[in-house]
């Protein structure tokens, strides 16, 4: 289907109908790229913001594509590098640093028995507290259908890097959990692992 | 504590990337395996925790209309010649630099210094400029 869709887009290219490729990539790597800023950011209007600069990006320099590599590499490097330089902007002038995620994170005390809503926030929570590398490729790979290939075509990164970031942030969350489960306990027994 | 050895493989295993034989290796050593078990059992509600956690976010549906009226005030980057240029130049330094090194080989050791030097500027700024302009590097996929 991608492949199809790409090949789309190449004709239009090579044909100078730069608009028609554009809204034709649009439909196929919206939620591709925003998927890759929200990684970024955890935060959906900064995601689309990102999502945005990456497009434009893509928009300006759609001329200069020139099938040395996929479409899709292509798209995926400009978008990281245009997530990448955003978010350093976004930390930098975020109105609060109560604002960034971490921060947030670290700062909230929930109670235990709140309801399903606030557990899968105080999970998103723990996840803001992980590495960045290790929260990037977490968020991917659910929002990427648990595709290994599909994040590390994302990221720009080998298949064995995915796993193992994915492993590592695994247990490191994990042992986050445990410790939140045990009262902020700074130990977990259960994947012996001290935080 | 997991066993060592399984522990990797459990998170395979909830990662859905085993084939049939070692999963049920899996299973097996599971079955008889507290401590193994008790990992496999947070894997999962951690799976199912993150999956609920990270959900399906999506753009709004104002996304595409701020982008296409970006879109029409941003122009295009053509570079046209100045990239071919950019190429000539990158690919035509690499060849004279090689050259002038086979050439300069008997007196290698007085211009080994300066040669490297040129050379690693020169392949240095074509790469940059390039990585720069595309995104990517010369035949990266």
């Amino acid at each position: 289907m991608a492949a199809v869709a790409d090949s789309e887009v190449v004709a239009h290219l090579e044909a100078g109908r730069f608009r028609e490729a554009f809204d034709a990539l649009l439909d196929v790597y919206e939620s591709k790229v925003f998927a890759l800023a929200y990684s970024v950011v955890q935060n959906r209007a900064a995601a689309e913001d990102l999502a945005q600069d990456a497009f434009v990006r893509i928009w300006k320099g759609l001329p200069r594509f020139r099938g040395e590599s996929s479409l899709s590499t292509w798209i995926y490097a400009i978008s990281r590098n245009a997530c990448l330089s955003g978010r350093r902007r976004w930390v930098a002038g975020a109105a609060s640093p109560l604002d960034l995620p971490e921060v947030r994170a670290a700062a909230e005390v929930r109670h235990p028995r709140e309801d399903r809503h606030a557990e899968e926030q105080q999970t998103r929570d723990l996840l803001a507290r992980l590495p960045d590398k290790y929260r990037r490729v977490l968020t991917l790979f659910y929002l990427e259908d648990r595709s290994y290939e599909q994040v590390a075509g994302l990221l720009g990164i080998p298949i064995g890097t995915v796993k193992t970031y994915l492993h590592r942030g695994k247990k490191e969350l994990g042992a986050l959990m445990a410790a939140r489960g045990k009262g902020e306990s700074r130990e977990c027994p259960a994947l012996n692992t001290k935080i | 504590m997991p066993c060592t050895e399984y522990e990797d493989l459990i998170l395979e295993y909830c990662g859905d990337t085993l084939g049939t034989d070692e999963r049920a290796r899996v299973e097996a050593h599971a079955a008889g395996c507290p401590a193994c078990r008790a990992f496999l059992e947070i894997q999962r509600e951690l799976d199912s925790a993150l999956a609920r956690a990270v959900g399906k976010p999506a753009p709004s549906r104002a996304f595409r209309e701020t982008l296409m009226r970006r879109i029409d005030a941003a122009p295009h980057q053509r570079f046209g010649r100045l990239s071919l240029l950019l190429d000539f130049m990158g690919y035509a330094s690499t060849a004279v630099i090689g050259g002038a090194a086979l050439v300069q080989l008997p007196h290698v050791a007085e211009y080994a210094g300066w040669a490297a030097v040129a050379a690693y500027a020169a392949v240095g700024m074509w790469l940059g400029i390039r990585f720069l302009r595309d995104g990517q590097l010369p035949g990266e996929r």
